[in-house]
């Protein structure tokens, strides 16, 4: 080969320059969005951030959405993290078997959920088999934790899939076929419930294009997830909402939709059937909130792994 | 003719100039939308990314305390967008070959062979590859604009290189 490497990749940027009508349009747009934050009174104290096109979810119960975070995902890579970790993985599905192009999938997951967590120096890569993962010394408790949780998003109607108590028991129940356990906690440090629901999702991370992070305002004080759907998450979240809305919000409690993650409930969010008698048509949904208690990175993890998907392996500590 | 500072500029947008703004995307366009190019891989979609990072920068300026920095900070927003876009679209597009670039954008890919071997690159080594090679960044920028450690950008830059040297069958260690 003639030509060096490098001097090819230079000669490639070299030759990538933006078009002249993409130019145009990015400058106005620019252009525009200054002037109109100029006109804006106080813009410059203030600089809101870009609208929130819908938050109309009534975020009910809060739900003890960091409680579960902080407890519920996957204990088996739990621990102070050491500075590189051996992960064996193994098939979701029953008697399946693992290959390297699943293995690289979720190493490269892994490390574009250490990114969304602003985790400094994590990096997941494929050895031999395994995935060795490095995480800094300094990283927050958990972060092996977080990083390898699969990250297995499902939204329910509540009124349409619960069976039996729908606050749930104290003990285990055996799921039959079609069936999945749920399990909840009301209160941090309080006793988990399970509910024993029909596995009919209406919305999984698929649908999902990317989740937000934003600081709750007003009374909430919390932060907030909202979720940006994909266009065919789009049409199922307002095929959901309005299948809420017209059953009427069961007001408290569980009810309404159900955010489970990896098994857990994470948020159970109500749609006012006042307000929104046709359900909601957007391409944002808030789906949960987290108490301000918990640190920032448990929230960022909920937010990555909903946004990423669930990893194609369940991964565990080799040995 | 006195060139301002991207500090100066910045310091200018947040007090409102419309002029300061304009000259700080004409300075910083076309590295934003390089990087942008060289992560996705696709014009159409580099235009967009380049451009939703842009706005959101400028909407962001105001948080933005030292204005020297600009520019990586708007790296960091461009990269994070296009491998954000490059999830909501959740495929893979391939770079395009000349002939399907409009007439009035330069060709892009004189190296078809290499633009292959870049879109074999997961995201994450193309945005280190791109923000090394094609902007110029030493590593510890590439580092901090990327959010990871200098080792990770090490490792990342050696495993993209040593990919692509296999891809194109060049000899390892030149």
């Amino acid at each position: 080969m003639a030509a060096d490497l490098e001097d090819r990749l230079a000669r490639m940027a070299d030759a990538a320059q933006p078009g002249h009508a993409a130019t145009a349009r990015a400058r106005a747009a620019a252009l525009d969005a200054v002037g109109k934050r100029c006109r804006r009174p106080g813009w410059r104290r203030l600089m809101p951030p870009r609208p929130v096109r819908s938050l109309a979810v009534a975020v009910a119960g809060t739900v003890a959405i960091a409680a579960v975070l902080a407890l519920s995902l996957p204990r088996a890579a739990d621990g102070p993290p050491p500075t590189a970790v051996t992960l064996a993985a193994t098939n979701p599905a029953p008697g399946g078997t693992v290959d390297d192009g699943a293995l690289r999938t979720a190493a490269d997951m892994i490390d574009r959920r250490a990114q969304i967590m602003g985790i400094d120096g994590a990096d997941a890569e494929v050895v031999d088999g395994d995935i060795v993962l490095r995480i800094p010394q300094d990283a927050p408790a958990g972060t092996l934790r977080d990083l390898t949780a699969r990250g297995e998003m499902a939204m329910y109607d509540a009124a349409r899939v619960i069976i039996g108590e729908p606050n749930g028991v104290p003990s285990r129940p055996s799921p039959g076929p079609g069936q999945r356990v749920v399990s909840v906690q009301d209160a941090p440090g309080g006793a988990m419930n399970h509910i024993l629901i029909r596995d009919l999702p209406s919305l999984t991370n698929a649908d999902v294009a990317s989740v937000r992070v934003e600081e709750a305002d007003g009374d909430l004080d919390a932060s907030l997830l909202t979720a940006t759907w994909t266009a065919q998450g789009r049409r199922a979240a307002h095929a959901l909402t309005r299948s809420v809305a017209q059953a009427g919000a069961i007001r408290g409690g569980l009810s309404a939709i159900l955010v489970v993650v990896d098994g857990e409930l994470v948020s159970n969010p109500v749609v006012d059937p006042e307000r929104y008698p046709d359900g909601i048509n957007s391409d944002t949904f808030r789906i949960g909130s987290v108490g301000p208690t918990y640190p920032r990175s448990q929230r960022l993890a909920l937010a990555a792994q909903v946004q990423e998907g669930p990893l194609p392996v369940v991964l565990s500590p080799a040995g | 003719m006195i060139t301002r500072t991207d500090a100066e500029l910045v310091r200018d947008v947040q007090r409102g100039s419309g002029s300061a703004a304009e000259a700080l995307f004409d300075r910083h366009w076309p590295r934003a939308w390089r990087a942008a190019y060289g992560v996705l891989g696709d014009r159409q979609r580099a235009d967009d990314a380049a451009q939703t990072a842009i706005l959101r920068a400028l909407e962001r300026i105001a948080s933005l305390r030292d204005g020297g920095a600009f520019g990586p900070w708007l790296l960091r927003i461009v990269v994070r967008e296009a491998l954000d876009g490059r999830r909501r679209t959740r495929r893979e597009a391939p770079l395009e070959a000349a002939s399907d670039v409009a007439a009035s954008d330069a060709p892009d890919v004189a190296d078809p062979a290499l633009a292959d071997a870049m879109r074999a690159l997961t995201p994450e080594r193309r945005a280190v590859v791109v923000l090394h090679f094609w902007l110029g960044h030493p590593l510890p920028e590439v580092a901090e604009i990327l959010g990871i450690p200098q080792g990770t950008a090490h490792s990342r830059l050696s495993r993209a290189l040593s990919q692509l040297r296999t891809h194109l069958e060049v000899p390892h260690g030149r």
